[in-house]
């Protein structure tokens, strides 16, 4: 008995302690996306007109997000659910079978933007055997390291908005057409930037720089882990740090969430500078919208670079 | 308050059926003194699908599970046939040997195979905020025939865990009983580490069945005071992961370890 009282007494001091906290701002539209970046774009094209949430933080590894309550609640709640398509956040598909409406479901779901519609995807896999990992599927999902994609999501967004609440589709529009003369304009000079240092070869951590390597000109001449979620070898590590030094590779570039120590290992060997980039918008301090994030990447690219130079 | 169960009716039912079969075989587990022999079997479960994988099967189709289950098996026999009568090696350390063995086989496996290991950590973490309604009534299923199976059974089932020896004596092939004891533990663990991940499966296992010991000598009185805490611990962990927005499985498994604490606590005092 003295068990049940105690109990009683716990739920009674929880149930004290907790109110309820209002999930959305009422007259706004209730928008949830995947990543931040998505977060960012729809903020720019929906402006003041919605309350935006995302589910997934910056600082993580955007594979492995665990879902909690407050994000299955605002899922349920929301008016329209705005994601990176094909398989890149892998716990998407268990999210939206808890939340259970099959109108944010993806591919036929009416509430959903899919904003990788229209894309060419890098590294599609020939053969979709599972033996070769269902991870990528459909092909890379980091697309959103390339601005030109950029624009291509922006535009989604504005379309998928415009379908769903038609009465502002002229606002969405214009905003979706100002974001891409911005990018356009940035674009131009990150090119230049760029442009010194086409064909370069670099080494990264994970394949989640093959779009951005594109769009500026480098080559990806390895990966530090040999396969996606493997931790490097030895035998891996030192065929990676030979190859560098025959083709002289001096960057490698990384994320803030994985672990530094292989490429501060491999840099040490080489003389390579390891840079973490940001992939997400909030990742860093200075990235707080795409465009900011992107110039701070790229300054640290021109920097390192820069400095290499003086070394020579 | 109506949004809490809209959200949190399948965790917490998911919750409540674990809680009924793992404190079962928590109070068998105990009286064993085979404590981690779920993760060793979890583990086993585990590199059976990579061996799928490897061979090209789909990780979430029935080869893969045939091969888990056919692996979980070869668990079985393994801790039924290392049970010595006079035991001169722990069975402990054979449970820690197997669980080690089979996760690093594990990633041997996975370093020649492509990628996977996403998959493969997904086996043994589980998310049980986002259990949906087919697995919740698979497993109830499949949970209410290996329960039905004990209870038919139960003296035997109860007397080879709690006095060998004896049952030695009354000559009953205990060898074959502690294969489909374990047997029926692995078909268990594995579909519930699926669903709730390792951690929260070895609370439900372990926690309610030792503060049922703290309460009570009897076997039928410790299953019972073990449900009592398991279901409500499982309401309190869901309370707390929706009220303060935590990872549900863990604040699960924490209120677990909270409970334990203050029933300790309360032993002591009285």
């Amino acid at each position: 008995m003295k068990n049940k009282m105690i109990f009683l007494s716990i739920f009674l001091c929880l149930s004290l302690c907790f109110s309820s906290s209002k999930l959305f701002a009422s007259d706004k539209i209730r928008i949830v996306t995947t990543t931040s970046t998505i977060a960012d774009l729809v903020r720019q094209i929906a402006g003041d007109h919605a309350d935006i949430y995302y589910i997934a933080s910056p600082k993580r590894d955007i594979h492995f997000i665990a879902p909690t309550p407050k994000d299955v609640l605002k899922v349920k709640k929301a008016q329209v659910f705005v994601h990176s398509g094909l398989d890149l956040e892998a716990w998407r598909g268990p999210l939206l079978d808890a939340v259970g409406r099959t109108d944010l479901m993806w591919p036929s779901g009416d509430k959903q933007i899919d904003v990788s519609k229209g894309i060419s995807l890098l590294e599609v896999p020939t053969s979709l055997s599972r033996s070769q990992g269902d991870q990528h599927a459909y092909g890379n999902p980091h697309y959103a390291m390339d601005p030109v994609n950029v624009k291509i999501m922006g535009n989604n967004i504005a379309e998928g908005l415009s379908n769903i609440f038609p009465h502002q589709s002229a606002n969405f529009k214009k905003n979706a057409d100002d974001l891409n003369q911005k990018i356009d304009e940035k674009l131009k000079g990150w090119t230049k930037r760029m442009s010194p240092y086409q064909g370069m070869e670099v080494v990264t951590y994970h394949r989640n720089w093959s779009y951005f390597t594109k769009r500026f000109g480098f080559m990806i001449i390895g990966e530090v882990e040999p396969k996606p979620g493997i931790p490097p070898t030895a035998k891996h590590m030192a065929s990676l740090i030979n190859s560098m030094k025959e083709k002289n590779v001096r960057i490698i570039m990384t994320e803030s969430f994985r672990e530094s120590r292989a490429p501060a290992k491999i840099a040490e060997a080489t003389g390579a500078k390891v840079l973490t980039l940001a992939q997400d918008v909030g990742e860093t301090q200075e990235g707080k919208d795409y465009i900011s994030m992107m110039e701070q990447n790229i300054h640290l690219l021109e920097d390192a670079l820069a400095q290499r130079k003086e070394v020579k | 308050m109506t949004d809490f169960f809209i959200l949190m009716w399948k965790p917490l039912l998911a919750c409540l059926i674990l809680t009924g079969i793992h404190t079962y075989l928590g109070v068998h587990v105990i009286e064993r003194k085979v404590i981690f022999v779920d993760l060793a079997l979890a583990q086993i479960a585990a590199l059976g699908a990579v061996i799928a994988f490897l061979f090209g099967f789909d990780l979430h189709g029935q080869a893969t599970y045939w091969f888990s289950l056919t692996a979980t098996f070869i668990g079985a026999i393994i801790f039924s046939v290392t049970r010595m009568r006079k035991e001169r090696i722990p069975q402990e350390a054979i449970i820690g040997i197997v669980y080690a063995v089979s996760a690093a086989a594990a990633i041997l496996i996975l370093s020649r195979s492509a990628e996977g290991d996403e998959e493969i950590r997904h086996m043994l973490v589980g998310n049980i905020l986002l259990v949906d309604l087919h697995d919740i009534i698979k497993m109830a299923i499949l949970y209410s025939l290996i329960g039905f199976f004990h209870w038919c059974f139960r003296k035997t089932f109860i007397l080879i865990s709690t006095q060998p020896e004896s049952a030695f004596k009354q000559k009953i092939p205990v060898k074959w009983w502690d294969i489909a004891f374990y047997l029926s533990f692995g078909f268990v663990v594995t579909s519930s580490v699926h669903i709730a991940g390792v951690l929260l499966v070895f609370s439900f296992l372990i926690v309610p069945a030792v503060a049922a010991v703290l309460f009570s000598e009897v076997l039928s009185k410790r299953l019972f005071i073990g449900w009592l805490i398991g279901a409500a611990t499982s309401f309190l962990g869901i309370l707390l992961s929706y009220y303060y927005d935590l990872p549900t499985g863990a604040a699960v498994v924490c209120s677990f370890g909270g409970i334990l604490i203050l029933l300790s606590f309360i032993k002591a005092v009285r």
